[in-house]
């Protein structure tokens, strides 16, 4: 790579660089794919042997660390633990990982890739995430594009991207539901397609169910080796009724709590956004689990109508992404109206939740609430932001918190605190507080989306057991939990 | 002052075509969604964030028939109701079937269709009186409905 030398006091003229190329990234639980435009059309761009899927792993050879390996000890379905982990490290040899760090791998090789294969760098890109990651995942998620060197043009939620693939490859019109089951997460979204609109209706989901839970489940029921032999047999009575002595029927059982579960959110979803059955025109699958056929004979029993599948299950995602980012940088018909996926809201007295954005809200998004001191002479306030459907902060994630102080020393609910939540079309929150009783206004802007890096965490942990929060340990005392559960779907 | 209506070129009555109402966003929406200012310089993606958010909250309202009535009542100058005796009666009979262990949905929603065209005549009568009475019961089924 050649460097471009500046005298001091200098700067390069920013026209004289060589303009790159824009992509979508899928970057998936167990696969990564990149897409173009070319020309009309967005298009896959193959890795080695012309595959279109990257393995989404991190593994440790003589040469170093290696992307898309899929060996017994490489790290895989890392992205179930973005915006999860809080100082927690993956092993791989002597490496200690945080799952951004395993991501910026991926995404630098991907980067590196596309560089190669297109003889262009890379300028920018639009990277789909699950329509159900919270805020601190989508944190995540941008923080390990930015240690990547790649650019995000934009955050894109992977239903939205696929409902855009879908219609504007087949002009469809009317009411689509983007049934959406991946390797670690699974997502159900109802978009309005109109005149080249893509409006989200409602979306829901889980982000800890997929494919990978389904191998689990296998390997717990069945006299396997490790996940990599449950997972191949999955695939193996996907499309033959017996393998090895083991029949789909036996598949099948392990695998339908877990497809339940996904027609039980759907059911919710289309309950909530007061859309009947008969309304929905498609469904669209998207992800590898949608080609197990239990799943598909379960949408189509839901819906009462034959899924739709004229887009390759794993690649419409990132072809959507190619889309965006395409008309991000060069214009677009195409206009996408989203929503936020979960509710946001503040801790108020008691360890109550009072939501202040609720799920669903067309982004994107303003909202404000007042609230007052509840002791005379309180000086200061804490903002607690936190995001969940929970009515108990200690069942929502905590987003960020921070103490307004100096305020009027005024009897009990005479200080009026005004606080905004901004919601972009990312998804990403902007906090502002203000103070006017007194006419003397404070005002202080958090931005989650910015300041959680591992080192804000802690001193916003530190800060919180300063004012003897005991419930803050409980918390983190369960995360702990969680987060070992969560840890179990890693090989070490 | 936010005024809906405005925001989404849209005629200031209570009757409102759900269709009608759509375009209207879409429009506004292609106008003033960020997403079309990916290009341009940090004010107008300010201004875009701004616009596309009043778009929002706009469109909120207006689909929203209760919000919708609220908003047409505050700007008439006309105060909500905080409760309503000859409702009351309603009210009292649905709770003992409740206890009885009745199913009150279909009922209730029988009942909901009644009031939101109770609350459409309202408006088109001008009838302000009327529409505030309907809209406090229209809030209250809707809270037992969820």
């Amino acid at each position: 790579m050649l460097l471009q030398l500046v005298e001091p006091g200098q700067t390069p003229d920013p026209h004289s660089t060589p303009k790159g190329v824009v992509v979508g990234i899928d970057l998936g639980t167990t696969h990564s794919v990149v897409a173009i435009m070319q020309g009309e059309k967005p298009q896959i761009i193959p890795f080695k042997k012309g595959r279109s899927l990257l393995p989404s792993t991190l593994s440790l050879t003589k040469e170093g660390l290696k992307v898309g390996d899929i060996s017994k000890t490489a790290l895989s379905s890392t992205k179930r633990l973005m915006g999860r982990e809080k100082g927690l490290s993956l092993s791989l040899g002597s490496h200690k990982l945080s799952a951004v760090q395993v991501a910026s791998h991926i995404l630098e090789h991907v980067k590196l890739h596309v560089e190669d294969a297109l003889a262009c760098p890379l300028e920018a890109a639009v990277i789909t995430v699950p329509a159900y990651f919270d805020e601190a995942a989508r944190i995540a998620t941008k923080q390990a594009a930015a240690l990547a060197g790649i650019k995000t043009l934009r955050l894109i939620n992977e239903p939205t991207a696929a409902a855009l693939a879908y219609g504007l490859e087949t002009g469809a019109e009317g009411i689509y539901a983007i049934y959406d089951f991946g390797g670690g997460t699974f997502d159900i979204s109802l978009l309005k397609l109109k005149g080249n609109v893509f409006q989200v209706l409602g979306t829901g989901g889980d982000l800890n169910l997929g494919g990978d839970d389904i191998d689990h489940a296998l390997l717990a029921h069945h006299q396997l080796s490790d996940l990599t032999e449950a997972r191949f047999l999955k695939e193996q009575l996907s499309q033959k009724s017996d393998y090895e002595g083991i029949t789909r029927e036996d598949l099948e059982a392990v695998a339908a709590p877990f497809v339940k579960r996904t027609l039980q959110i759907t059911q919710d979803v289309i309950r909530e956004a007061k859309i009947s059955l008969q309304e929905i025109q498609g469904v669209v699958l998207v992800g590898g689990m949608t080609r197990m056929p239990l799943v598909k004979q379960e949408v189509t029993n839901l819906f009462g109508q034959q899924p739709l599948c004229a887009i390759d299950p794993d690649q419409t995602v990132a072809l959507g992404a190619a889309l965006v980012a395409h008309g991000l940088t060069h214009g677009s018909e195409a206009l996408l109206l989203d929503l936020t996926p979960l509710s946001l809201g503040l801790e108020t007295m008691g360890g109550l939740v009072e939501k202040i954005i609720p799920r669903n809200t067309p982004l994107p998004a303003l909202a404000s609430q007042e609230f007052t001191t509840h002791e005379d002479g309180q000086g200061g306030m804490i903002i607690h932001v936190v995001q969940g459907e929970r009515e108990f902060v200690s069942d929502c994630l905590s987003l960020a918190q921070f103490e307004l102080k100096g305020l009027p020393p005024l009897n009990a609910g005479a200080v009026r605190v005004r606080i905004d939540f901004s919601v972009d079309v990312e998804g990403l929150l902007t906090v502002s507080a203000f103070e006017k009783t007194t006419g003397l206004s404070q005002h202080i802007e958090v931005r989650p989306s910015q300041g959680l890096d591992e080192q804000t965490i802690s001193e916003i942990i530190l800060e919180s057991q300063k004012y003897g929060k005991k419930d803050i340990q409980k918390r983190l005392d369960a995360e702990e939990i969680q987060k070992n559960d969560r840890n179990s779907f890693v090989k070490s | 002052m936010f005024n809906p209506f405005e925001i989404l070129h849209l005629k200031q009555t209570y009757s409102l075509d759900q269709d009608v109402l759509e375009a209207h966003y879409f429009e506004a929406q292609r106008k003033t969604h960020p997403d079309q200012f990916s290009r341009g310089n940090e004010q107008e993606k300010a201004e875009a964030m701004e616009k596309s958010t009043a778009v929002n909250q706009a469109y909120l309202i207006l689909r929203d028939p209760l919000l919708r009535a609220e908003y047409l009542l505050k700007m008439a100058g006309i105060d909500l109701l905080s409760n309503d005796s000859a409702f009351l009666e309603h009210v009292m009979e649905w709770n003992e079937r409740l206890a009885r262990g009745e199913d009150l949905h279909p009922d209730l929603k029988v009942k909901e269709k009644e009031l939101l065209t109770g609350l459409e005549n309202a408006f088109f009568l001008h009838d302000h009186e009327m529409a505030r009475r309907v809209l406090y019961q229209l809030t209250y089924l809707q809270k037992l409905l969820k």
